[in-house]
């Protein structure tokens, strides 16, 4: 693809230049041409993608205030933040007293409210997030945990974790206290959260060795309910009358699904669907409350 | 089909056949080899290449074997546990050829076999034995009849429906699907081989050894000069007799071409051999050929001639990828402006999950075991996730009727998908799961993971890096 197109250009250029021309110099012609084929590249991605017009004109829509709806959601996120944080709390004096079972529901009592913040979380401090859910083993975080309270190997010295993980919750929380939060980065965070409810579980999902995946599911999906609902519904409703009603419609079949305790009982296909017709109806419906097209990844 | 989904339907089928095993994941029990599909060497970026006999005769492959392409690859078309752990035909038959790494435990007594008559896919068609058949290539099928190990089925047609409906529990397929199936199937032809001309004779590149080879291939058997080698294997005739023949291995089976043989280990209906020069030993000593070392080293050459094949391997990457979805959406010429919604919702159905796959290759933000090119990567996470939608866009458009809706964007990622999308996907791949370095620091991190589930005693034999050196191996 391209990058053979590059390599092409840095050695015609290095051709040209006869053999006073750099290895570096070939590197920095061919990085160069790389650089400039990705921007526009994606450029032109931008272009074929996000102009379809696939509901409401956004130019000749009134935009819409949400600052007093986002104020209210923001007190609730701060709440699941902050009660993430005391189960971590109760999960420190659990480890220090070496009751491994209280331990372990702490860890899944804590993984609750932070399931919920994920609307926000991924968005607005994506490195906090890396930091306090890395995927697969990170040195800190929930999962670096989960693996020494529900792995085979016991729950040792697991106590520097448990402390980092509290530190960066709490920086987590004074985050959602004092960010400005917009209108446009909590949708995205909604619609990417509902994409990735539909993500295959097929392997157990990430939290396989506590057996919660399908908690987390339940927990994204009444964080995505809380979000649109509080901030997005209201302004929905009264504008856009092809899709106002689809999305609690959607949102109620995925709890119904997510209402399984086993995860391998859930048909992952109907999963998938439901939850790209939630992203593809968020995704027709910005434009009538004057919002952008919710990209899909947070770059 | 991506290396992540193998992972997870063999997670997923080790977990199904726990038995008793009650409630979800996580895994328990003694999981004491690695997945099918998560080796972690170079090896395992190569899957055996695919030749088109419609292709190389100068022409397109027809609409009709594009469907056959995409449903082989769909779990639609397979029912019970096999749909539910993401399997399809392809999982088995990589490309339509074989898959010597397939492993699932408790159908496989070694990699590269498996029972097909297992309670596990389908309890009607359990026989009560573990008696896994090795997984045939495809290759060059439509001169292979008839079908089955055993040979019991004269038509391929039958035994593809025999298959899918009782050996994976799978709804009834449409005449439709069948045909383009058997379309498929038939399109795949054998590799090139340079050492054999076009009655199966070896060609002037050939060595002493080979010739020497050949020579014995055709000898009268000692004990009855009414049979050779080539009386069942007929060189002229793709190597095959077209019959069954008890040859010791404990039943009647059908005679299995030679060509590309050397891509298609295991050996024998159950897979016991792993090597050509075992199966020569196998003929030597039930036949008494009294086959001396040179004897039998030329034969294995000649054998190794015969199964030889051009570009037996391709480097899985983007886009080997993104042409296989594009071929598998090309159905969409068709089936949209012919209102044939179960080929639409096949179609959609089984490319987004491929695509949900692919974008799994590229690294997200929280992944630890991967830092470079984080921009990148996560432009062409955006990109395939976009396509995503854009493919359930086009089924729930056709759903309701909507077909001039589902064309809009179809033509869309058609534009997409000639040239931005391939090139935001190339631009990421060297940060991606199709860089060893990479693909090997990320599934080393799940498996060991994954060793956390098993019992402590088994844990605690070997440290957790060790467990990834021997994953490495």
């Amino acid at each position: 693809m391209f990058r053979d197109g590059a390599m092409s250009a840095g050695k015609r250029h290095s051709g040209q230049s006869g053999m006073s021309t750099t290895y570096g110099h070939r590197r920095n012609s061919a990085r160069w041409v790389t650089t400039l084929s990705l921007v526009w590249a994606v450029s032109l991605y931008a272009a074929l993608v996000a102009l379809k017009p696939t509901g409401a004109r956004a130019d000749t829509v009134a935009a819409a205030t949400f600052d007093a709806a986002i104020e209210r959601y923001r007190s609730r996120l701060v709440e699941d933040v902050d009660t993430s944080i005391v189960s971590v709390r109760k999960l420190r004096d659990s480890v220090s007293s070496g009751d491994l079972a209280a331990a372990k529901q702490d860890w899944i009592d804590a993984r609750v409210g932070w399931e919920r913040s994920e609307v926000f979380t991924s968005g607005f401090a994506p490195d906090l997030d890396r930091e306090i859910d890395a995927w697969p083993n990170g040195a800190t975080g929930f999962h670096a945990i989960e693996t020494k309270l529900f792995g085979a190997s016991g729950p040792t010295g697991v106590e520097s974790e448990v402390d980092a993980l509290l530190h960066n919750l709490s920086d987590m929380a004074a985050t959602a206290r004092n960010i400005k939060l917009t209108s446009q980065g909590l949708f995205d965070g909604l619609t990417r959260l509902a994409y990735e409810v539909g993500e295959s579980k097929l392997d157990g999902g990430e939290s396989y060795l506590s057996g919660t995946s399908i908690d987390d599911m339940r927990h994204n999906v009444e964080g995505i309910e809380l979000a649109y609902g509080m901030i997005f519904a209201p302004v929905i409703e009264s504008r856009d009358q092809d899709h106002h009603a689809e999305v609690p419609h959607l949102i109620a079949e995925l709890k119904t699904m997510l209402a399984e305790r086993d995860l391998r009982q859930i048909d992952q296909e109907k999963l998938r669907a439901l939850s790209e017709e939630i992203v593809l109806t968020l995704q027709m419906t910005a434009p009538a409350i004057a919002l952008a097209r919710p990209t899909l990844e947070f770059q | 089909m991506m290396r992540r989904a193998l992972w997870a339907i063999a997670i997923s089928l080790f977990v199904a056949v726990q038995p008793g095993e009650s409630g979800a994941f996580p895994l328990s029990g003694d999981q004491t080899i690695l997945p099918a599909g998560t080796e972690l060497g170079e090896d395992s970026f190569y899957r055996p290449s695919e030749v088109f006999h419609s292709e190389t005769s100068g022409g397109f492959k027809s609409y009709m074997i594009d469907l056959g392409d995409l449903a082989f690859n769909s779990p639609d078309l397979l029912g019970g546990t096999a749909a539910r752990a993401g399997m399809s035909c392809g999982t088995c038959h990589v490309n339509g050829a074989g898959n010597s790494r397939l492993y699932i435990p408790g159908a496989s007594t070694r990699p590269g076999n498996f029972d097909t008559t297992s309670s596990l896919f389908n309890h009607k068609a359990d026989n009560g034995v573990l008696d896994p058949v090795r997984i045939p290539s495809l290759r060059g099928a439509r001169f292979l009849a008839p079908y089955g190990n055993d040979g019991r089925i004269a038509s391929l047609r039958e035994f593809v429906r025999n298959v899918i409906v009782n050996e994976f529990s799978g709804p009834e397929p449409s005449p439709a699907i069948l045909d383009a199936l058997v379309a498929y199937i038939d399109d795949i032809d054998f590799l090139k081989n340079q050492s054999l001309d076009s009655n199966g004779r070896l060609t002037g590149q050939s060595n002493e050894a080979e010739r020497r080879g050949e020579a014995i291939f055709s000898r009268p058997f000692p004990r009855d000069a009414s049979m050779s080698c080539a009386t069942c294997h007929i060189p002229s005739a793709g190597f095959v007799d077209h019959k069954q023949h008890d040859v010791g291995s404990g039943g009647s089976f059908k005679t299995p071409t030679l060509l590309n043989a050397d891509f298609n280990a295991p050996y024998f209906h159950d897979g016991r051999y792993n090597r050509l020069d075992q199966a020569v030993a196998h003929f030597d000593r039930v036949f008494e050929l009294g086959l001396t070392p040179q004897d039998r080293s030329d034969l294995t050459a000649y054998l190794t001639a015969v199964g030889d094949g051009v570009v037996p391997y391709d480097r899985e990457g983007v886009t080997g990828q993104i042409k296989e979805i594009n071929d598998f959406a090309s159905v969409l010429d068709i089936a949209i402006p012919e209102h044939d919604s179960a080929v639409i919702d096949l179609a959609v159905n089984t490319i987004g999950r491929e695509l949900r796959d692919l974008t799994e290759m590229f690294p997200d933000r929280r992944d630890p075991t991967v830092t470079e090119g984080l921009k990148e990567r996560l432009a062409a996470r955006a990109a395939l996730k976009d396509v995503v939608i854009q493919f359930r866009h086009i089924g729930i458009a056709a759903a309701a009727g909507h077909f001039d809706e589902a064309e809009a964007v179809y033509q869309d990622y058609r534009k997409l998908s000639a040239f931005a999308l391939p090139t935001v996907l190339a631009n990421a791949e060297q940060w991606s799961l199709f860089n060893v370095a990479i693909y090997k620091a990320h599934y080393s991190a799940m498996w060991q993971r994954l060793r956390q589930t098993q019992k402590p005693m088994q844990v605690s034999a070997a440290p957790a890096n060790a467990a990834a050196a021997s994953a490495t191996k």
